[in-house]
């Protein structure tokens, strides 16, 4: 109860704080439209290749790029927001007023994310539904997979952002976490060509990429119309990985937390 | 909670804080590994504050008064040492602590600035644990009792830095603590706001809500005006704990008069006459005033030293000076807490 009552507060506060920037979801909606227009053509002058999509898993580029595009931003948004809200708060002089109230710093931050959480999953499905639009082989998936794998998906994410705002907390600026995930995913999740033509090593670390199995398994859920069983071993991967990253996260960041309070560092950025 | 009236709503024993110097780069290039310079912002801090006083923590600037506040608060963990508040260790019940204070600072950046005040204090309701059936009684209550009812739906941009400050104080009182600790409470507001600010302090948080305030403050007569007993903070150190007039009797032991003379005297034969009398070169020495026709002279004499007195005017008589106006005078705020905060310091 007292939970969802904080939980609420911070949805409504930056929901009220969003809606107050007018001009923002318009430019928000400007920006996906032109994003996807460029792969529309892209994915138009590729569809001329027809060897193209035997590579590409039997996809066309366009659903190919739009689907790994959409977690890719999933990815970026879902690392650096804990860690960017905390230096939102510390900049904007809020931290140290959130912090005398009675709650875990660590619950303040997590609800301080929530709406971030809420308003990236919409933009996605919003993307989706754009690049739909504009003619993307895209398929309704099957609720219970779809659904299963977006948790695990958030939570692998996620995971890595709350170790990224351990770091924010301590170190101030420089989060070499989320820079290099960013760049690593960008370059080796098969967001934008298959990790097929990548050499060997560089198969084996996307691999191990969360990006990699969220990209593969929305593929197969909503443009291969594929059940469960098709995104298994995605599933099973970001949950082993969910499970790792998650508490060790939730440790950095309370041992960062802990020293930032001991160094009285805590609200200075 | 205290186990009785008499048990202090904030007790220290032994308090210590010292934080790392920030280090050059080329420091770090050249001694990676060792630490960096120690600044002691605590040493050894024993308080009590009672419960239902205003209680002033005075002291120059980076004596250590914020940071004591802040680990009263929770927000910085103490190196050594022990506090409680309102019965609450600060290291074993940090969320007891947090719901028995109220902390305001004098920080305008800490309210979100594109939502209104209202708005603002229905957030922090929610996350000091208001029940969700009373949140918009409780903000409309005390966006009243700070008078900002008129400007409530107005974004906190819009409000004055004496506007930000009652919010501040309304947002402490959401979950209606019985302690608040107040940092600098009218730094950079203007006096009449300060002033304003200062009444709401005595007479509605501390006189009609029975609060303990804890206020830090460099303010001498803010500290004066309020407090009913105060720790002068220097350097880390409590140097003194006490009521104003406990302080005033300090300087019982010596007296100030101002002598001024007619300009027309012999000023060089006057010093002397007066360091005959007087300790030090400086007490006595002849200082101009408004009036070119006056001369003024500031002599500290000890308190049994009334027969210095008389001999000082005797000769001041003698000598052919022409005394114009002879008072006593009271040691000003100034000069007792100048006093205060240099006991004990080495330079």
């Amino acid at each position: 109860m007292k939970s969802g009552s904080r939980l609420w507060a911070f949805l409504v506060r930056d929901f009220l704080q969003e809606v107050s920037y007018r001009t923002n979801f318009i430019m928000q909606i400007v920006g996906v439209l032109a994003s996807l227009t460029v792969w529309y053509f892209l994915g138009s002058f590729f569809a001329r290749f027809p060897q193209l999509a035997e590579s590409l898993g039997g996809m066309d580029y366009f659903s190919y790029s739009v689907v790994g595009i959409a977690f890719l931003r999933y990815l970026s948004r879902l690392n650096s927001t804990f860690a960017s809200k905390v230096r939102q708060e510390q900049v904007a002089g809020t931290l140290e007023a959130m912090l005398v109230t009675p709650n875990r710093t660590s619950v303040l931050v997590l609800m301080s994310s929530a709406y971030e959480l809420v308003s990236s999953t919409l933009w996605i499905l919003a993307w989706l539904f754009m690049g739909r639009m504009f003619g993307a082989a895209f398929h309704l998936p099957a609720l219970l997979p779809a659904a299963l794998l977006l948790v695990v998906v958030m939570a692998s994410f996620a995971s890595i952002g709350i170790l990224s705002a351990g770091m924010v907390i301590y170190f101030k600026r420089g989060d070499p976490v989320t820079w290099l995930l960013a760049s690593g995913s960008t370059l080796l999740g098969g967001v934008f060509f298959p990790i097929s033509i990548l050499p060997e090593g560089a198969q084996m670390l996307a691999h191990l990429l969360p990006i990699t199995h969220a990209v593969e398994g929305f593929r197969q859920l909503i443009v291969k119309s594929a059940d469960l069983p098709a995104i298994w071993p995605h599933l099973q991967y970001l949950t082993i990985f969910a499970a790792i990253f998650l508490p060790l996260g939730l440790a950095i960041f309370h041992l960062a937390l802990r020293r930032a309070r001991l160094e009285g560092t805590l609200i200075q950025y | 909670m205290p186990r009785s009236p008499h048990d202090p709503a904030v007790f220290t024993r032994g308090l210590c804080k010292s934080f790392s110097s920030r280090r050059k780069i080329s420091e770090l290039i050249r001694h990676p590994f060792t630490k960096g310079r120690k600044i002691v912002a605590l040493q050894g801090v024993d308080l009590e504050v009672r419960q239902g006083e205003i209680f002033g923590l005075l002291g120059p600037n980076g004596a250590g008064k914020t940071t004591l506040l802040k680990i009263l608060s929770s927000l910085v963990l103490p190196d050594a040492g022990e506090a409680r508040v309102n019965g609450c260790d600060i290291m074993q019940d940090e969320m007891g602590v947090r719901r028995a204070i109220g902390y305001v600072t004098s920080d305008e950046r800490s309210f979100y600035w594109r939502l209104s005040g209202r708005q603002n204090l229905i957030f922090f309701a929610r996350l000091f644990h208001v029940p969700a059936a009373i949140i918009s009684e409780r903000v409309d209550s005390l966006l009243r009792r700070v008078e900002l009812q008129a400007k409530g739906n107005e974004p906190f941009s819009a409000f004055s830095s004496g506007m930000k400050q009652r919010l501040a104080i309304a947002r402490a009182l959401l979950h209606d603590p019985p302690i608040l600790f107040l940092d600098e409470p009218t730094r950079s507001l203007d006096p009449v706001t300060a002033r304003h600010i200062r009444e709401f302090i005595r007479d509605k948080l501390a006189g009609e809500g029975g609060k303990t305030i804890l206020m830090a403050t460099h303010n001498l007569h803010e500290a004066a005006g309020l407090c009913h007993r105060m720790a002068i903070l220097n350097r880390g150190q409590v140097r003194r704990v006490g009521r104003l007039d406990e302080f005033r009797a300090l300087f019982a032991a010596h007296r100030t008069y101002r002598i001024d003379l007619d300009r027309q005297v012999n000023l060089e034969g006057v010093g002397r006459l007066v360091s005959d009398n007087a300790d030090g070169e400086e007490n006595g020495a002849p200082r101009d005033t408004a009036d070119s026709h006056r001369v003024r002279l500031l002599v500290e004499l000890d308190q049994d030293s009334d027969g210095a007195l008389s001999a000082l005017m005797a000769r001041l008589a003698t000598s052919g000076a022409r005394v114009l106006e002879f008072t006593r005078q009271e040691p000003s705020l100034e000069d007792i807490f100048d006093r205060l905060f240099s006991e004990g310091s080495t330079p």
